[in-house]
């Protein structure tokens, strides 16, 4: 026996495997490129709107440059060079988005975003969130983000899961971790527990509906926990504990679980109660979604197939499947041919009959009911992503009853007017687990 | 290629694979046709590797003459791709290897059909390869700074090379029986470079004898651009990503001879440890060396430390902390290259440096902010606040709260830069001329707004209510009263 193998590694050893198990441990591309695709999406979404030309007109008595600007030498530029910056930053958000460029696109918006977000503190700095959005734009910069979930990665080989997809998921917590530090240890430093015991959060609850933000409170309800010391004093502690404990997400499933969507849920909070809102800043969670069990349980629910069955003597049923067929990209559903497979069809499902099945379209959905007519289409519909945006449409009350209508129209003329035909369609023979 | 049993057979195939150097290429062939033996012991494989110049032609010119001379084109750039067309077009039962820059000695192809005949227990030989220099070297360009000139001279005795002693020949100067490639393979096109070497690796690791002949000569022009430190800076940092790739350092033992195979190596950070150790001793004498004046001793320091750098940069680091499995349960090592590595710990030191200092230091430092909002503890129930206010023909005061009005600045951003030009009168004018313009702008009809007031406003809170419309006491800091050309 290798008496090396009994001795338990020191302190150092077990802090830097530690070290390197939290930056490296191997991640599945597809988390990053989920977080990634999220991120820049919803900020592109987010700055769409968002005007930073009318910063070039503003008169320059306001100009009070930060230090970077200072540094850099750099002063507003003219609203027509601001407003081509800004479709260029628009442009790198979206094609960052979509994994078209990863790279160069998030390089053009970390330094575009570098600027466009810093120059409205030029102009009287207000501590806005958006400092993390420049370093996450950095973060991805330098990752292999692109890999995957994006138009990029469709031109590669997959990649499998490594290091690279762990780090820069990982930096992004640690610096979200420590903007809600940061802003927990400064309540402690400069206000020290009296920032929660004492009335402070009820006098700040109250001056939002001053109009002192970017935005007003949505609705009273600022006012009516002011209006409670103990709800204030209450609503102070947890915000001041979320903070402040909030690098502890860091270590483990647990607290992350806690800390993340609490402060989640202050951010909203904020926005909600005193007006200050932090949109940019929001879609950084993205990199908090637990993408890694959501992409297991969805592999496991796209696993689970659906079978059509369908009169493959019939010309309309034909091309009807035909057209399934190229909508189903994830490859989930199954057909079977009732005029030729009927053994089988019996044998996985004795309760149907084969004039029933021949007379209406049949989906036997993933849990084993079995739908009809329209109930079958909209079955399919649940795995065909092209009918994702009408689905809910089909669920609405009055929609099947005049789906069934219509389909039974069809029916009635697919009846009259079907000619025979020899199915060419690709199906399932009776040795196929699906039947 | 199998070579065919019915045609004549030559003694020997020189192979000479060759890119854009026309210009070297003739007087190479020149010296390969002056052989003092029978023109029909030997024939030339040459070999344009996908050159763009004259090539082609000149290689043209050399064909149908008393030397058979079979021209080919690789389309595959890379002198293995080159030298292996070679070998797969060349019949002799001896392939010798040379370049373009090489001029051979008359007696060069006569040696070595003379060493293979002498030892049949030999199935490789080589020789010295020594330098023609196109100007004067400069003087550190010493025997010590030879390898990045493919210029090698082992001494005046003859000996053997085995994974014993592993002394590396050169392509330029080289000769293989045929069926060596048949046993260990041809040249690796994964090697860019010291692809000769990575082939006498395998070589020497299949139980192979070559030879050093030293009266095998070639001399090979030296040009001014590879004596210059530059040059030997990048080659030496090259050559150690090539010799990383082969797992050199891990397969010598200390006395110079081949390990059989890599044994398992104690690790340290990612990489075995004699690599630290060996880079920490090659950098201390690099800087032993510096008070040293003689130039080509430092030199010589320096490049073993890039050549350091160069074999660890082309490592992957095997991260050791984790326990991760594939689907079948097995053990992964999780790798990353070297420059990653520091990459993404200089990105974290950058963000989380910057960002922890700023918390230590208790200031604010965008976009390392430490966003001490409402930090401070609000003890008095009371608001004040600085507000512009339009003033309309009929002496209507309205606050402007809205943010379309005020764009590009919002509430907060404004009452920001006001208190902070509060005290200066002029600048309050100008920011109230600023702030019209963008206000007269949005409004119609523009004459509508007659004036804009800064206002200090105080209220009285009363928890849970809002008096907002009702100040409980406000002072004119500065008005603004648009002229003529302002509308």
């Amino acid at each position: 026996m290798n008496p090396s193998a009994t001795v338990r590694p020191g302190l150092v050893t077990r802090a830097g495997r530690a070290w390197l198990h939290f930056w490296f441990a191997p991640s599945p591309p597809e988390a990053l490129g989920l977080a990634r695709a999220f991120f820049f999406g919803t900020l592109f979404l987010v700055y769409a709107s968002e005007d930073f030309a009318g910063w070039g007109a503003v008169d320059r008595v306001f100009w009070q440059p930060i230090w970077l600007f200072r540094v850099l030498g750099l002063g507003p530029a003219s609203p027509a060079t601001l407003s081509i910056l800004q479709v260029l930053f628009r442009s790198s958000l979206l094609l960052a988005a979509v994994g078209l460029f990863t790279r160069p696109a998030a390089i053009v918006a970390f330094v575009l975003g570098t600027y466009l977000f810093g120059l409205p503190h030029n102009f009287g700095h207000t501590y806005h969130f958006d400092a993390l959005l420049v370093f996450v734009f950095l973060i991805i910069a330098c990752s292999r983000a692109g890999d995957s979930v994006s138009l990029d990665g469709r031109r590669g080989i997959r990649p499998a899961a490594g290091p690279e997809y762990t780090w820069p998921v990982r930096l992004v917590w640690v610096a979200m971790s420590l903007v809600f530090f940061a802003a927990g240890l400064s309540k402690l430093r400069h206000g020290g527990l009296a920032w929660f015991a004492s009335n402070n959060l009820a006098i700040v609850l109250t001056k939002a509906h001053y109009h002192v933000s970017d935005a007003d409170p949505i609705g009273p309800w600022g006012l009516w926990i002011a209006s409670s010391p103990l709800a204030s004093k209450a609503l102070a502690l947890v915000s001041l504990a979320t903070e402040t404990l909030f690098p502890l997400a860091l270590l483990g499933r647990v607290p992350r679980a806690v800390l993340v969507p609490a402060a989640f849920a202050m951010i909203v909070g904020i926005r909600i109660l005193m007006g200050p809102t932090f949109g940019g800043f929001l879609t950084a969670f993205a990199f908090w979604v637990p993408w890694t069990a959501i992409l297991a349980w969805a592999t496991s629910r796209s696993s689970a197939r659906y079978l059509m069955l369908f009169d493959g003597s019939c010309g309309l049923c034909q091309r009807t499947v035909q057209v399934v067929r190229r909508l189903d990209i994830f490859d989930r559903i199954d057909v079977l041919d009732v005029a030729r497979c009927w053994p089988a069809v019996a044998a996985r499902h004795p309760t149907l009959s084969r004039e029933a099945c021949l007379d209406e379209m049949h989906v036997v959905t993933p849990r084993g009911k079995v739908e009809l007519g329209f109930g079958a289409y909209r079955a399919m519909a649940r795995a065909l992503p092209a009918a994702w945006p009408i689905l809910p449409l089909l669920y609405l009350p009055g929609v099947p009853s005049v789906g069934n209508r219509v389909y039974r129209a069809v029916a009635r003329r697919r009846a009259a007017n079907c000619a025979v035909e020899q199915s060419s369609l690709r199906t399932f023979d009776s040795g196929s687990p699906h039947v | 290629m199998p070579v065919d049993a019915d045609a004549h057979v030559p003694d020997v195939s020189v192979v000479v694979s060759t890119h854009n150097r026309a210009h070297l290429l003739r007087p190479c062939l020149h010296a390969l046709l002056r052989q003092c033996v029978d023109p029909s012991s030997y024939e030339i494989v040459g070999v344009d590797n996908n050159s763009t110049d004259d090539t082609s032609a000149v290689l043209a010119e050399f064909v149908g003459g008393r030397i058979p001379i079979t021209a080919l084109r690789e389309p595959r750039k890379g002198v293995s791709y080159g030298r292996n067309a070679g070998i797969a077009a060349a019949r002799g039962r001896i392939v010798a290897f040379t370049d373009d820059d090489i001029c051979v000695a008359p007696d060069w192809v006569s040696r070595i059909v003379q060493a293979f005949r002498a030892d049949d227990r030999v199935d490789c030989i080589g020789g010295p390869v020594l330098p023609m220099w196109a100007s004067l070297p400069p003087r550190w360009l010493d025997r010590r700074h030879w390898s990045p000139l493919s210029v090698t001279d082992y001494g005046g005795e003859p000996f053997v090379i085995t994974a014993d002693r592993p002394k590396c020949l050169l392509t330029s100067n080289m000769a293989f029986r045929r069926e060596v490639f048949d046993r260990i393979g041809v040249f690796s096109p994964d090697f860019p470079r010291s692809q000769d070497h990575e082939l006498q690796l395998r070589f020497w690791a299949a139980g192979g004898r070559a030879r050093y002949l030293p009266g095998l000569i070639v001399h090979t022009m030296v040009p001014e651009s590879r004596m210059r430190t530059r040059y030997h800076r990048w080659w030496h940092l090259q050559h150690g990503r090539m010799c990383a790739r082969m797992a050199l350092r891990e397969r010598t033992r200390p006395d110079g001879s081949l390990r059989p195979v890599v044994s398992p190596q104690r690790m340290a950070f990612g990489l075995p440890a004699f690599l630290w150790r060996e880079l920490a001793e090659a950098s201390l004498q690099w800087m032993r060396a510096w008070a040293s004046r003689d130039r080509g001793a430092r030199l010589a320091r320096e490049m073993e430390v890039r050549h350091l750098l160069g074999y660890i940069a082309e490592r992957r680091l095997r991260i050791v902390g984790h326990d991760a499995t594939n689907g079948a349960g097995a053990h992964d090592d999780v790798t990353m290259r070297p420059a990653r590595f520091v990459l993404v710990h200089a990105l974290m030191a950058l963000i989380v440096g910057g960002s922890l200092w700023d918390i230590a230091r208790d200031r604010e430092h965008w976009p390392f902010s430490q966003y001490p909002m409402f930090s401070s503890v609000e003890r008095d129930w009371s608001h004040r606040t600085l507000r512009i206010f339009t003033v309309s023909r009929s002496g209507n005061e309205v606050p402007l709260l809205d943010t379309a009005l005020l764009q590009p600045f919002d509430q907060c951003r404004l009452s920001t830069s006001l208190i902070g030009m509060r005290q200066n009168n002029s600048a309050l004018q100008t920011v109230l001329a600023d702030t019209y313009g963008r206000v007269a702008s949005r409004v119609v009809p523009r004459g509508d707004v007659a004036a804009l007031r800064l206002y200090d406003l105080r209220w009285k809170l009363t928890p849970g209510e809002s008096t907002d419309t009702h100040p409980d006491s406000r002072l004119l800091l500065a008005e603004y009263r648009p002229t003529g050309n302002d509308r």
